[in-house]
C-alpha cells in the first residue's frame, strides 16, 4: 500500500467514524424521547386500553429498531476506526463476529446464512497482530468467495481455532454445494480469491483449503 | 443546584445536544433525582464553581472546552466529584484516557436510563465514601485550595 493509499483509508475512516458518532447522537435523542413517552404512559395510561395497546406496540417497535440501529452503528463505527492504528492486536473470534455483522446484508441478498461458531474453551486467547483494515478485508473476501460460489440456503460458518500451532479462522460452507474439490474450483474462479491471497500474503499468512470439508482456512502467521 | 432529590444527589448533565440532555434530564427527574444542565464545557465549569455537584454526566465532544478537558480540570480541583462519561463519540483511546483522568464510568450513547441512574447512584455512594475518608483534609482547608485551582486554570486559558 502506498503512502497516498494509506492516507485515503485514513481519511475515509476519519470521516466515516465521525458520521457514525453523529448517527449515535440521533439514535440517543430518539431513544430518550421514546423512553420519556413510555415513562409518561406508565404513570398516566391512556383511558382507552386499545389506544394504549397501540401506543405500547409502536413504542416497542421504535425500541427494537433503535437497538438494531445501535448495533449496526456500533459495528460500523468499529469498522471506521480500523485505520486509527496501523498495527493492532485483535481477537480472532471478535474479528470473525465483526466481519460477519458487516457482511450480513450481502449474505441476505444471496439468501445465504452467516454464522460464527461459539468460541472454544481452549481457544479464547487467539489474538493476532496486524492492520485491522487488512484483517477485516481478508475475512470479508473469504466470505465473499463463498457468497459468489454457493447456492441459496447455504450456510457459511466462521470458527476461530488453533490449527497445527497456528492461529486461524476456519470458513466452512454447508448446503447443497458441499463437495470440497468443486467448491475449491468455484472459489478459485472468483476475483475475490486472488484478492484474498494478496491480503493474506500482506498479513504474513496464507489461505488454505480445509482438509476434509468444503471451505478455506485463513492461517495467520 | 437548582433541583435536588430526596437523596440530595447533585447531578450535572453536560451535553451540547440540547434535545438529548433536556429529555434525559426529564427522565432522570421522573426517577426522583434532580439535575442541572450545561450545554458546553465553559458553562459546566461555571456551574461547578458555583456549586460542586456530586456526580457529573459528561459528553466528550463539545464546542469550546471539550469533555476531556472538563474532566481533567474538575478532577484536579474537585477530586471527590464522580464523573460519568456518556458519549456517542468515544473510541477505545478516549475510554483509556478518560479512565486515566479519573472518570468513574465510561458509557456509550444511547444508554438505558435505568442503567445510567444506577451508575449515578453508585458513583454517589463512592463519592460519599471517599469524602468521609478525606474528611481530615477538608478540615485542613485543602478543599478551598482545590477550588482556587479551578479558577486559576480558567484564567490561564
Amino acid at each position: 500500500m502506498t503512502e497516498l493509499q494509506g492516507k485515503d483509508v485514513e481519511f475515509f475512516g476519519k470521516i466515516t467514524a465521525s458520521m457514525t458518532h453523529e448517527f449515535k447522537n440521533v439514535l440517543a435523542i430518539i431513544k430518550e424521547s421514546a423512553g420519556l413517552m413510555e415513562d409518561i404512559t406508565k404513570i398516566a395510561p391512556l383511558s382507552d386500553s386499545r389506544h394504549q395497546e397501540k401506543l405500547d406496540n409502536a413504542l416497542k417497535t421504535i425500541k427494537n429498531q433503535l437497538n438494531r440501529g445501535m448495533e449496526l452503528s456500533t459495528v460500523f463505527n468499529r469498522f471506521a476506526h480500523a485505520p486509527d492504528k496501523s498495527i493492532a492486536e485483535v481477537n480472532l473470534h471478535q474479528l470473525a463476529g465483526q466481519v460477519v455483522k458487516l457482511s450480513e446484508r450481502f449474505a441476505r441478498l444471496k439468501r445465504i446464512r452467516l454464522e460464527v461458531a461459539p468460541e472454544s474453551q481452549s481457544d479464547t486467547s487467539l489474538n493476532v497482530t496486524g492492520s485491522l483494515v487488512w484483517l477485516q478485508m481478508a475475512v470479508y473476501l473469504a466470505i465473499e468467495c463463498g457468497l459468489n460460489s454457493l447456492p441459496a440456503e447455504s450456510v457459511i460458518t466462521l470458527t476461530s481455532e488453533s490449527h497445527e500451532g497456528k492461529k486461524c479462522i476456519r470458513v466452512q460452507c454447508t448446503g447443497e454445494a458441499s463437495d470440497p474439490a468443486q467448491l475449491a474450483e468455484a472459489f478459485k474462479d472468483n476475483s475475490s480469491w486472488v484478492e484474498l491471497e494478496k491480503a493474506m500474503q500482506a498479513l504474513g499468512g496464507i489461505a488454505g483449503w480445509l482438509d476434509n470439508a468444503p471451505g478455506v482456512r485463513l492461517i495467520f502467521g | 443546584m437548582a433541583d435536588k432529590d430526596k437523596d440530595n444527589i447533585k447531578i450535572l448533565l453536560v451535553d451540547d445536544e440540547q434535545e438529548f440532555v433536556k429529555t434525559l434530564s426529564e427522565r432522570i427527574k421522573m426517577r426522583e433525582l434532580g439535575t442541572e444542565i450545561a450545554h458546553d464545557g465553559e458553562q459546566a465549569l461555571e456551574i461547578v464553581n458555583k456549586e460542586v455537584p456530586d456526580v457529573m454526566v459528561l459528553d466528550l465532544r463539545m464546542p469550546g472546552i471539550d469533555g476531556m478537558e472538563v474532566l481533567q480540570r474538575v478532577k484536579k480541583a474537585y477530586p471527590e466529584v464522580q464523573v460519568i462519561i456518556l458519549t456517542g463519540h468515544g473510541s477505545d483511546r478516549d475510554e483509556e484516557e478518560a479512565r486515566r483522568l479519573g472518570a468513574f464510568e465510561y458509557l456509550q450513547k444511547p444508554v438505558e436510563v435505568d442503567t445510567l441512574v444506577n451508575k449515578i447512584r453508585r458513583a454517589y455512594r463512592q463519592k460519599v465514601e471517599a469524602s468521609m475518608m478525606a474528611g481530615t483534609f477538608a478540615e485542613a482547608g485543602e478543599f478551598d485550595t482545590a477550588r482556587q485551582m479551578l479558577d486559576k486554570d480558567k484564567k490561564k486559558k
